[in-house]
């Protein structure tokens, strides 16, 4: 707080409309003094009050639990009573104040939340009481309420919806907020019909588990990661999209989802220099994600890794014919029964090696190992951790370059998901000639490529515009040349919206690797 | 803005836990015309703030023996004997209210409770639980066993979800963002309201059969409040515009814990979990003011207490009106399991961890015990004689039962406006099949409301006019150091010569936003003129009663007076004239329950 100590006034940049008035929106900056324990609402309310009674916006309980002010604030949305003006200001005591994203404007920073609401009575809201009521109240054990609590707790605020990405381009997807509220009656013994709350509720398919609504819950709620549980009672019953029981029939089968042949993982690799991490002592066991195995372009991030690792000195190897697919799909699909076998064969074949550290391909392959392995016995690392180490370390150096302009896309499973921001930007930092610019939504606010959760194999409710090809055009318009990423999903993604877009000649998507290869 | 009426057999206006009650309960009762109006989305009602808990002698919990009054508590194993009964939680509220409530309804408000607050948790409320899967329960000051059913510190929340789910269940349909003007009441019967729709500025007269208010307390008429800015007491201000009398306005609650200036509320169970009240000494100073009860004596007491140690120089803070909260021996597992949203909060807007420091507050206005006078059925009355107002109901904080009298304890609101509320259901349900009907309109209904609006906004003043917001924080200001937690004669005479001053003032005053879409600027004009209408009946009332009762403190007449004032105050609207007051009996059972001097 006392670092802006001489700034003793803040500005607003607020974002003003009236659409009977107004053609579009504008920004108005306004002033207010800058004193510790102001909150943007009371600088509002004092805005309202003393310069301009046709500021709008909503507030009731000015503490945190009434849900009323949500707005977006720097790129964030949440709650304007409870953040305090010192914690948002810039240097220049600037701070941005926009309406909800993704949802009509009333008027300033008053949003139409209709959607929402009909989302949220859509999935019957309401507990189904029992017909026959026992003389006092049902027993429930003090830790199942501790699991319905956290659910309850939502104060149905909206920062999570007009985050969510599916949201932007969808009002038909049925939100986190209201996945939340579902999943808090069907893990309620006292809820007589499950099923209610399930039978509306199919466009849960359409969530990629990018987890931006967790992310910008202010009440640290989990909305999205509800997902994968409402759906493992869709995949119980049997009511799974078509496309996504073949990934699942295939990982169950091949090891893999994309109905390749098992025999085939390695074919990527031939003529490499990669041992089998079994049999060999190596510096770090590489994982390879089955798309980067099977998928042409995904491939050459892959094959990228290695020529790298070789040059660097750095002895990699793989599980060879023991590596299979890590379940971390399957999971987000809600497949938990095959999740379970698989951790436990691929934890068995993965604590044998003798090498502590393993390297993922993939942030998908990373997060599960990182999180979802009880078991594991090694250090897991998303390959951009590792390779900015070994560029710290000098252990790479860079003869080429790369005379481009680049901007960064961050991958959910690895920023918003594990808060891995700074490595991949590190190393495009590190690469002699590249210029780095960031998109407007970049970091804790990027926009999903949409091929999480399942989405890879399921188009999807959602036509037209597609996440990716938004991404695209974001990027596009930072004037970048490259878009990078690392991650095969995105890579895949992004890669097909340029070419679906025609906009190969204005920008080409590539893994990061790729290019620490390129300048090598 | 065209005046286009809507019919409905019952409109609600207020979708807290009084209104939503009414309305589940009515449409349940197959009543399906029933339309409810609320000036913000039902869901972000004030009920939700509630963080303490809901009273009802269910007797799951008891302290543990030989801990004494500020001990550990533990289930009560099946089979052993109970703690509570209703008696006690009548007599508790009784004596809580300085005998200014009345017993017949104060019974009913403690049997209802066990069964109400069972019927919240098999609609699925997600209470806090003992060990053995019960209700948990725990102490609130006032109540002398452990008696506050909880969920966590969000008690008010998860019931409001649960009875607003409930009532979508029972296809309810809400008016979300109507903001209402007024009540439309010609020959003591109801015939609807008028409301603007905010989303587009329009005026529409609602009709109906019958007319229910549970639209909250009234707090916002004072500078430092716990309140929601929504609790503007348009309810009372508009029953009493129409004619209806306002009853025991002049009693407003003081909570002992409202964060420092900011007046956010720090619940009581931060009290009842084992919190201490210092002042700048360090001293537990509720050793001089009740020995017995400490810190857990009901509000006005303890506001009172903290009120002598500021005055007197004791207090803490860079102006000397604080108080300390103390917390940091409860520990951080009892903290953040019980108060996790206290911990919040103070992280938040103190940027303080209550595990480790004291936090700063302050007494601050909290509840109304006032309101419109009803029955317990929620039938809103006409006068001292209990004569009914045809078709017109009113529950929760904006009615006046009354269930709390003088002051209120804690954790009975929520319990009151539940109560009071689904009674009121079953009520109008019977009404409106016993055959009520749709009563003509008087010409024009809407013309008051246009009215107001227009002046509001017209522009041939210029610089003349004065400004809403402006007048709203003199009347805060003012209500706050004249009619406060202590009150004198001079003070309160030159609080009413301001407020009347303030309303002429307030003829002048015109908004700044002058257009039709989602204009809150008009909307926070409408309710600054509905806090200067009440504020004067609660000077009036505070004026006349020359005695000190619960929340009620003259510093000239600090003793109680039972001969003169065991009664209600009753004030009905006399046009621009000050109100006349009238006084009414209160019930008393004087075999069981008679006036005692009240000690803790
Ligand atoms: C911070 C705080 C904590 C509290 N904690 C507790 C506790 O732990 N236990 C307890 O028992 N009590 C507690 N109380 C008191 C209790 O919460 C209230 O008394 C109770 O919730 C009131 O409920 P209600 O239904 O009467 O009104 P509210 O919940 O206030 O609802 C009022 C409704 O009326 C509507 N309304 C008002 N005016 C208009 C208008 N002009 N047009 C249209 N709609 C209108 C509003 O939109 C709203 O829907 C607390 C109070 C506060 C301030
Ligand atoms: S995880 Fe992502 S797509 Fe799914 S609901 Fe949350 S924000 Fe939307
Ligand atoms: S889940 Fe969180 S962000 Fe979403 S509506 Fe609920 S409280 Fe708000
Ligand atoms: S005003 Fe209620 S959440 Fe901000």
């Amino acid at each position: 707080m006392s670092g802006n100590g001489h700034n003793k006034t803040a500005t607003l940049r607020i974002e003003r409309f009236n659409p009977d008035v107004d053609e579009k929106p504008a920004f108005e900056e306004l002033q207010v003094e800058l004193v510790p324990g102001k909150t943007i609402l009371d600088a509002l309310l004092e805005i309202k009050e003393e310069q301009d009674g046709s500021l709008t916006f909503r507030r009731s309980c000015r503490h945190g639990i009434c849900g009323s002010c949500t707005m977006n604030i720097n790129g964030t949305n949440m709650l304007a009573c409870e953040s305090a003006l010192t914690d948002h200001v810039n240097e220049d005591g600037l701070v941005t104040v926009r309406p909800l994203p993704s949802v009509p404007v009333i008027k300033d920073l008053v949003t139409d939340r209709s959607s929402f609401w009909e989302q949220y009575q859509r999935i019957k809201p309401w507990l189904v009481p029992a017909e026959e009521v026992p003389e006092k109240e049902f027993r429930i054990s003090p830790d199942e309420v501790n699991s319905l609590n956290n659910a309850e707790r939502c104060i149905m605020c909206g920062a999570c919806y007009s985050a969510c990405p599916v949201i932007s381009i969808d009002k038909g997807f049925v939100g986190p907020h209201a996945m939340l509220k579902a999943f808090l009656r069907v893990s309620d013994s006292r809820d007589k019909d499950h099923d209610v709350h399930m039978t509306d509720i199919e466009t849960l398919w359409d969530c990629t588990t990018c987890y931006m609504c967790v992310e910008q819950c202010p009440k640290e709620l989990s909305p999205g990661k509800v997902a994968s549980t409402l759906r493992s009672l869709l995949v119980e019953e049997g009511k799974v999209p078509r496309t996504l029981g073949v990934a699942l029939t295939s990982t169950f089968r091949n090891k893999n989802p994309f109905e390749m042949a098992h025999a085939d993982r390695l074919a990527w690799a031939e003529g490499l220099p990669l041992q089998d991490g079994k049999t060999n002592p190596v510096d770090a066991l590489y994982f390879v994600c089955c798309l980067a195995c099977y998928d042409p372009r995904a491939q050459k991030l892959a094959q990228a890794m290695v020529t790298s690792m070789d040059a660097a000195g750095v002895n990699l190897g793989t599980l060879g014919s023991e590596e299979v697919c890590c379940g971390s799909e399957m999971q987000r699909i809600g497949e938990m029964g095959l999740f379970e076998v698989m951790v436990e064969e691929l934890t068995e074949s993965l604590n044998k090696p003798q090498t502590q550290q393993i390297v993922t391909a993939s942030p998908h392959c990373f997060n599960v190992f990182s999180n979802h392995y009880p078991d594991l016995n090694l250090n897991a690392e998303h390959y951009t951790q590792y390779v900015a180490r070994l560029i710290a370390d000098g252990k790479i150096e860079f003869k080429g370059e790369v005379n481009k302009r680049v901007t960064y896309h961050d991958p959910c499973y690895l920023g918003i998901q594990n808060d891995i921001f700074d490595e991949p930007r590190s190393i495009l930092q590190s690469i002699p000639g590249i210029e780095l610019v960031e998109m407007e939504r970049s970091r804790k606010q990027s926009l999903c490529c949409g091929g999480g959760g399942g989405r890879m194999w399921f188009e999807g409710h959602a036509s037209g515009a597609h996440l990716s090809h938004e991404r695209v055009r974001e990027a596009v318009s930072t004037g970048a040349q490259i878009l990078a990423t690392a991650c095969p999903f995105c890579l895949n993604m992004l890669d097909d919206a340029v070419k679906t877009l025609a906009l190969d000649d204005q920008i080409e998507v590539k893994d990061i690797m790729e290019l620490v290869v390129e300048a090598s | 803005m065209s005046t286009e009426t809507i019919t409905h057999d019952v409109i609600i206006v207020g979708a807290g836990l009084a209104g939503t009650w009414a309305a589940m309960t009515a449409s349940r009762e197959g009543v399906k015309n029933i339309g409810v109006i609320s000036k913000i989305h039902p869901l972000r009602s004030h009920s939700g703030a509630a963080q303490g808990g809901i009273a009802a002698a269910i007797n799951n919990m008891r302290p543990v023996a030989g801990t004494g009054p500020r001990g550990p508590l533990e289930q009560i194993p099946a089979g052993d004997p109970t703690v509570d009964s209703l008696e006690l939680h009548v007599f508790d509220t009784i004596k809580g209210s300085d005998w200014l409530g009345d017993q017949d309804a104060i019974e009913i408000l403690a049997s209802d409770a066990i069964d109400i607050v069972y019927e919240y948790e098999h609609m699925g409320c997600v209470f806090s639980r003992t060990p053995d899967g019960r209700i948990a329960q725990r102490r609130f000051g006032g109540h002398s066993v452990p008696r506050a059913c909880y969920a966590a510190d969000w008690t008010g929340h998860m019931l409001l979800q649960t009875i607003h789910e409930q009532a979508l269940r029972h296809g309810v349909h809400f008016y979300s963002e109507w903001y209402v003007l007024d009540l439309i009441i010609e020959d003591n019967i109801c015939r609807g309201v008028v409301a603007m729709d905010v989303l587009t500025g329009e005026i529409h007269t609602l009709r109906a059969k019958a007319v229910m208010f549970g639209t909250g307390g009234y707090g916002r008429a004072y500078k430092v409040t716990t309140n929601a800015h929504a609790n503007t007491g348009d309810g009372v201000a508009m029953a009493y515009n129409a004619g209806v009398p306002l009853m025991d306005m002049e009693f407003v609650q003081f909570h002992p814990t409202g964060l420092y200036r900011l007046g956010i509320l720090m619940t009581e169970a931060c009290r009842g979990e084992g919190g201490y009240l210092t002042n700048n000494k360090g001293e537990r100073f509720m050793e001089n003011y009740a020995p017995e009860k400490m810190e857990l004596a009901p509000r006005d007491l303890v506001s009172r207490s903290e009120q002598i140690e500021i005055n007197e120089g004791r207090g803490i803070g860079s102006d000397g009106q604080g108080i300390y909260l103390d917390m940091t021996h409860l520990g951080r597992e009892k903290i953040e399991g019980r108060l996790p949203q206290v911990q919040e909060i103070a992280h938040n807007f103190m940027g303080l961890d209550i595990v480790e420091n004291p936090v700063p507050i302050q007494p601050t206005a909290h509840y109304s015990m006032g309101g419109i006078p009803t029955d317990s059925h929620g039938q809103a009355i006409a006068d001292a004689e209990g004569n009914p107002v045809v078709g017109f109901y009113a529950a929760g904080e904006c009615a006046c039962v009354s269930v709390h009298g003088a002051n209120r304890l804690g954790t009975n609101s929520l319990l009151e406006a539940s109560v009071f509320g689904r009674r009121s259901g079953y009520a109008i349900a019977e009404f409106i099949k016993g055959g009520a009907e749709l009563h003509p309109l008087p010409v024009d209904p809407g013309k008051h409301s246009r009215q107001r609006v227009e002046r509001l906004m017209d522009d041939s003043l210029g610089d003349e006019r004065e400004s809403t917001a402006e007048i709203g924080r003199e009347l805060k200001e003012m209500m706050t150091h004249g009619c406060g937690i202590f009150r004198d004669e001079d003070g309160l005479q030159n609080a009413l010569n301001e407020v009347q001053q303030l309303q002429e003032r307030f003829k002048n005053a015109r908004v700044m936003d002058k257009s039709q879409r989602f204009n809150t600027d008009m909307q926070n004009a409408l309710e600054t003129e509905n806090l200067l209408t009440f504020s004067e009946v609660i000077i009036s009332g505070a004026l006349a009663r020359t005695e000190s009762r619960g929340a009620h403190s003259r510093t000239d007449f600090p003793k109680r007076d039972d001969d003169s004032w065991l009664k209600h105050t009753i004030a009905h609207k006399n046009g621009d004239q000050l109100p006349i007051l009238s006084y009414k009996d209160v019930n008393i059972d004087w075999e069981k329950n008679p006036p005692q001097e009240r000690k803790y």
